[in-house]
């Protein structure tokens, strides 16, 4: 064998390696591919849940127990305090919606296979909030996810279409009423008969000077029952800040 | 002539061991640029061990999810982020930098800029595209959902890829929150990032990638999320 063909054949060999070894630098990381295989919400799709919106749609999503809590704080608008006596009225409106209802006896399924009962089903129309409005997260595995718009913010309430929200919250979430409530412990909860009141008037107009709803699930479309994109956008949240902590 | 024998035997190809390596490699390496030429590959970008900035003009996804993951980051370890996927999107400029060190120069900025100039076109095209984000500003119009918007999904179950399961690569079960929605809008977004992968085709028309000593003045895409350093268009 001559001293040319052992050079041929060395670099034979050489480019072969070589070709191994550009290729398995050229094959990009997957961290995520092994997690593209298909992943059932529990054994055989048994931990969706089953939920149906006032509209009448029945929806099949894998819950993540993380509670959403949406909180409007109640400001006192009296420098007094809130001493028995001392009226704190509210008389701010810094959420409004068209109409509101409750249903009650809501039980929800987990991810986990765990169940939730004694939820309150809340469904708003045209639901915006004005100012000071928070949405973060409580339960999630080690982080808190906030999304904090500067003043106001929407949700389901485009201009010339009617949305509604569908918000499976709990028993202690509470909305504080505008004049309706006076005092600094004027927190109606969904099971207060103040809520059952303002349930009666639907398509009544309310308004509130604090929320503090603890969502665990919610659901807005802004068009039809399938969910069609319409431009009329069901959630929107201006000069909004979104960290995760 | 023996000796010549001998010398070959001793530093010879033995085909029969190599042919297979030889085969195995040339199969992978046409496999692998056959998928590039596709536009089959992901395209992966991963900052090591610190977030990088973003801005967009404006960020309109199809498909779209967000959901609490958990990635892998080189030198820092595990680290929880927003997940934000779509299947389809478009954008009106793309700015992403990061700051490396380096010993002599000092600190260099790392940017890549992309668009048209105009801000009434979006005309960078991608395909499931994934941003595993940190924080995030949609100023002025801000973040806008469309279709059916569901808030307190597991974020395994967000869907944003037809066909895929967990598309966001989330853990399993609950604790992991996720929005999923039909359509989506970031407008004037700003934010922070510790990896981007874009799986399908990409286009980035008027691409330039700099690297410039701050001492020369170079400067990231933003200095704070609020400011007002102009976005790319």
């Amino acid at each position: 064998m001559t001293g040319t063909t052992r050079r041929w054949q060395r670099a034979w060999v050489f480019l072969a390696v070589l070709a191994v070894v550009v290729t398995l630098g050229l094959w990009p990381d997957s961290p995520r591919e092994a997690a593209h295989a298909a992943q059932a919400c529990g054994a055989g799709d048994a931990n969706r849940a089953t939920l149906t919106t006032k509209g009448g749609v029945t929806l099949h999503p894998c819950l993540s127990k993380v509670t959403t809590v949406m909180n409007i704080p109640r400001t006192q608008t009296s420098s007094l305090g809130c001493g028995t006596l001392f009226l704190q009225p509210c008389y701010q409106t810094k959420w409004q919606i068209t109409a509101v209802s409750k249903t009650s006896g809501q039980t929800l399924k987990y991810a986990d296979g765990s169940t939730e009962s004694g939820l309150y089903r809340l469904t708003f129309q045209q639901f915006q909030v004005s100012s000071s409005a928070t949405l973060s997260t409580t339960g999630g595995a080690g982080y808190t996810t906030t999304l904090a718009p500067d003043s106001a913010a929407k949700l389901g309430n485009a201009s010339g279409q009617t949305i509604y929200t569908d918000l499976w919250v709990t028993a202690d979430s509470t909305i504080n009423l505008s004049f309706l409530t006076f005092s600094c412990n004027d927190n109606v909860r969904p099971d207060n008969g103040l809520w059952t009141l303002a349930d009666l008037f639907i398509d009544v107009s309310a308004g509130g000077c604090g929320m503090n709803l603890k969502i665990r699930y919610a659901v807005t479309t802004s068009s039809g029952a399938n969910g069609e994109i319409s431009g009329a956008y069901s959630v929107n949240l201006p000069n909004t800040l979104l960290t995760v902590s | 002539m023996r000796a010549r024998a001998a010398d070959a035997a001793a530093y010879g190809t033995r085909w029969r061991q190599t042919a297979p390596l030889l085969l195995l490699a040339f199969l992978m390496m046409a496999a692998a640029l056959t998928l590039l030429r596709q536009n089959v590959l992901a395209a992966v970008v991963t900052y090591q061990g610190s977030t990088a900035k973003f801005s967009s003009g404006r960020v309109t996804g199809q498909d779209v999810g967000f959901g609490m993951a958990q990635v892998n980051v080189a030198g820092a370890g595990t680290k929880t982020v927003l997940a934000a996927g779509f299947a389809t999107g478009t954008l009106d400029g793309l700015c992403v930098s990061q700051v490396q060190t380096l010993p002599v120069i000092g600190d260099v900025v790392i940017k890549l800029t992309s668009g048209d100039g105009n801000s009434s076109t979006r005309e960078i095209e991608a395909t499931n595209v994934q941003l595993d984000i940190t924080q995030l500003r949609g100023s002025g119009t801000g973040i806008n959902l469309d279709g059916r918007v569901q808030i307190g999904m597991a974020s395994q179950d967000i869907t944003t890829l037809a066909g895929v399961d967990n598309p966001l690569s989330a853990p399993t079960g609950t604790g992991w929150w996720g929005i999923d929605a039909t359509a989506g809008d970031i407008f004037s977004a700003k934010g922070y990032l510790y990896d981007a992968e874009i799986g399908g085709p990409m286009t980035l028309p008027g691409l330039r990638i700099s690297v410039t000593p701050k001492s020369a003045g170079g400067t990231e895409c933003w200095s704070t999320p609020g400011d007002a350093t102009p976005l790319p268009h």
